[in-house]
């Protein structure tokens, strides 16, 4: 692969960030603590934008900073403080899921060798007046996107009732009853023999 | 640079949270690396949207940035809603359902 | 071109159930008590009329229109895969509310979700464009991960919705790769036909092939198929049963629309279709797994519903025999996939159904035990639930004896195809062992513990319908082959 036609500031601004981003994405699922991994993906998506940028993506990248690194990782740190509790044995290690792994890393260095084919060694020419501006974006999505659009808000519909259905606190009077219901499952957990584990962890064991 | 460099950027992206996916246990961690694999899937298609000269990949990327915030929002509702039970997020502590 | 709001009115089946959830959402707001009942109803009024709106498009669809620039497709296919969805919506609204009420987590929200995610199904089987695919499939998903996790007092249930949620976004994150991929190699194309136009010159890139089975893979994640089908038991079963019945009919059967329609279209070019390594040869191995491994798991399950989910496998796996007939050429593969689709969906429905009837919420009776003596004390439920299994096992008279009969007989057209369909019907006398072990607990064995079912007015009237559906598929299978088969030349 030769990178043709790229001048040396693409190419460093190029390669500063891929390094960055993968380093980041690699550091984000290694990590034992969910904090300092939620702040390397925002790390992740930030070096993202920033490619996206290169490729006259000039909409996507500030989209990708205000939805990803702005609303979707204070989701994650509002659920991480909730939830923060260090693991013990942060990884699992399954003969089957481990080969899944080394097959990608397979399909990885056979798409090394063979991605060029198909596709033109060169960076292609310069890209059309406008490529990338919110204008550009706004005819294609309002004209030929237009039901997708409109579509989409039925998932959004769907993901902000259902985030509440499933995570609304419970009303006083149900918690009793909740906490009878949840000790009951847990003895009826004790009781079974689960291979693998040792005891049944009980609510309000930190 | 030539879209190749972005390909091979993006499936390496892609790669790196499906071991996440596969490997980790925590769930958050697990729905991180799910977060990966889609700026994998964005990354390649803005990559070949400039490569084409077309737009669509922008707006298809546009799409896939609403459909992650829809998923994480869900994920982690779901998730409260096992810690609440549990205490725990460790996938293999989650043991009630019977191999 | 503009967007053109005639075009809506070929949707009006979609609408409908948009509009009726968004309705129960509002009016969820102000019922109090007694009156959260009234908001399944409106479920119910919505779905039939949902169903009105689809017997009334039918005519008009004998031709395949595109709309909105080629993203979605009224066709007779996906009218009749929307009839299915919608009546699979309905029993469950059916089925639900003795449920819900009994367990103490009635809510209005759980009606709009079915709603909500019966959409997503319309939209999936409408869609000819992968963005319209990929909105429908996540309309579709999000509504059953929170529908799976929305009983909330449950440690199973959100046990069983975040396997499912991770599993599902794991396919997510295949299906998006795999359209970029797609997208780029194809020279910018995203709807099926203009897809299929360029594979010719895309099938030159090694991408173009890892993108179309990353897209299969998702769709065989969502279908459950071996080997990836790791996630439905624990879904299945953690899931509120009137849920897992929704998920095993409708979920199952829209992925399987999907596939149909972008296997017969977009990636039906002969390049694809054959050799090693076309999909046709991926696919029937993909069956003969999914039929055996899951036929072998529910042999050894006691648990009733475990058992079910695992048939419900083994059944993605006949159905991928006619997906690969179809692929081969053969004409009457399609009409079958619809059939077997048609009549899975009411067993299904049925067979959780009685599940859902059966237990309470101190005690679910879930194992096969606890099914003993249910033929002399409800002689009318165990005569619904042995329909219902031996629909399943598809021994004549029912609708899946008929599904059956017709998908081998399409496979046996192609002579490449006989060794999959011995591996069928091996499959299909193994499996009716494991549904006679319930009939026998129910007609050959007395029990002593006295049976308090949930029971309700509602749940019956669902019974009793999956019941007559199934035998009457059985009994007259011929005018539903006959409208399957008329789409199928189109």
């Amino acid at each position: 692969m030769n990178a043709g036609g790229a001048t040396a500031v693409d190419q460093v601004v190029f390669w500063v960030l891929a390094v960055l981003t993968t380093f980041f994405a690699g550091f984000t699922i290694t990590r034992r603590n969910p904090v300092t991994a939620v702040m390397s993906l925002v790390a992740t998506f930030f070096c993202l934008a920033g490619i996206y940028a290169s490729l006259s993506a000039h909409f996507l990248a500030v989209i990708q900073v205000l939805v990803y690194a702005g609303a979707i990782m204070v989701l994650f740190i509002f659920v991480i403080m909730i939830l923060n509790r260090e693991e013990v044995a942060p990884f699992s290690i399954r003969p089957l899921r481990v080969l899944g792994v080394l097959g990608g890393v397979y399909l990885l260095t056979k798409l090394v060798d063979v991605v060029g084919v198909g596709l033109p060694e060169a960076a292609p020419g310069v890209t059309p007046d406008g490529f990338g501006t919110v204008a550009a974006i706004g005819e294609v999505l309002f004209r030929d996107f237009l039901f997708p659009f409109e579509a989409i808000s039925v998932l959004l519909l769907v993901a902000i009732v259902g985030g509440v259905v499933v995570s609304r606190s419970h009303q006083k009077e149900v918690a009793a009853v909740e906490a009878a219901d949840y000790r009951h499952q847990i003895e009826e957990l004790a009781h079974h023999d689960y291979p693998g584990e040792p005891e049944a962890p009980t609510p309000g064991h930190h | 640079m030539p879209t190749t460099y972005y390909i091979v950027l993006s499936f390496v992206l892609f790669l790196i949270g499906t071991a996440g996916v596969l490997v980790r246990r925590n769930a958050l961690i697990a729905l991180m690396g799910i977060e990966l694999q889609l700026n994998g899937g964005n990354l390649a298609m803005l990559a070949f949207s400039r490569e084409l000269g077309d737009l669509k990949g922008h707006v298809f990327a546009f799409f896939i940035i609403a459909l992650a915030a829809a998923e994480a929002a869900v994920g982690l509702a779901i998730l409260v809603a096992l810690f609440r039970g549990r205490q725990t997020v460790n996938l293999d502590e989650a043991t009630l359902l019977k191999r | 071109m503009s967007f053109d709001a005639a075009q809506l009115f070929a949707y009006t089946p979609m609408l409908i159930l948009i509009g009726m959830g968004c309705l129960i959402l509002l009016a969820e707001t102000f019922a109090q008590g007694a009156a959260r009942a009234g908001l399944a109803w409106l479920g119910i009024a919505g779905c039939a009329g949902a169903l009105v709106a689809i017997v009334a498009g039918w005519a008009g669809a004998a031709e395949a229109q595109t709309h909105f620039q080629g993203m979605l497709v009224v066709d007779r296919m996906a009218l009749f895969l929307d009839g299915a969805f919608v009546a699979a919506a309905l029993l469950t609204l059916l089925f639900a509310p003795p449920y819900l009420r009994e367990r103490g987590f009635e809510f209005g929200e759980f009606y709009a979700m079915v709603l909500f995610a019966t959409a997503g199904m319309v939209m999936v089987v409408h869609a000819t464009h992968l963005v319209s695919l990929l909105i429908g499939i996540e309309t579709m998903s999000l509504a059953a991960y929170v529908l799976t996790g929305c009983w909330r007092r449950n440690l199973r249930s959100a046990e069983g919705a975040i396997k499912y949620f991770l599993m599902g976004a794991f396919a997510t994150g295949f299906l998006v790769y795999g359209m970029a991929l797609v997208y780029g190699t194809t020279g910018g194309e995203l709807s099926y036909t203009g897809i299929a136009s360029k594979v010719p010159q895309a099938t030159k890139s090694p991408l173009f092939y890892m993108g179309e089975y990353f897209i299969l893979v998702a769709l065989a994640f969502k279908v459950a198929a071996v080997p990836f089908h790791m996630w439905a038991p624990d879904a299945y079963e953690g899931a509120p049963t009137p849920v897992t019945g929704f998920m095993a009919a409708g979920v199952k059967a829209a992925a399987f629309g999907a596939i149909v329609r972008l296997l017969g279209s977009a990636f039906a070019s002969p390049l694809l279709v054959f050799d090693f390594t076309g999909w046709a040869s991926v696919l029937a191995v993909l069956a003969a797994l999914t039929m055996t491994l899951g036929n072998l798991a529910a042999i050894r399950q006691d648990n009733v519903k475990r058992l079910l989910a695992y048939s419900s496998i083994s059944h993605a796996g006949y159905l991928l025999i006619g997906v690969v007939a179809s692929g081969l050429g053969v004409a009457s593969a399609k009409p079958a996939v619809l059939f077997y689709l048609v009549s899975y969906t009411f067993t299904t429905l049925g067979a959780f159904g009685v599940v859902a009837w059966i237990g309470n919420r101190a005690d679910e009776r879930l194992f096969v035990d606890d099914w003993a003596g249910l033929g002399t004390k409800r002689p009318a439920v165990a005569l619904a639930m042995t329909i219902f299994l031996l629909s399943l096992g598809g021994v004549p008279p029912t609708g899946g004896f008929f599904g059956k009969f017709y998908l081998f007989r399409a496979a046996m057209e192609s002579p490449q195809l006989y060794w999959l369909v011995v591996v069928g019907v091996l499959n299909s006398i193994v499996s009716i062992y494991y549904y006679l072990r319930i009939v026998v607990a129910m007609y050959f064995r007395e029990s002593s513990r006295a049976l308090a079912p949930t029971d309700g007015t509602s749940m019956r009237l669902g019974l009793l319908l999956t019941a007559i559906a199934v035998v009457l598929l059985g009994v007259f299978p011929g005018t539903l082959v006959e409208w399957a088969g008329s789409l199928a030349l189109k």
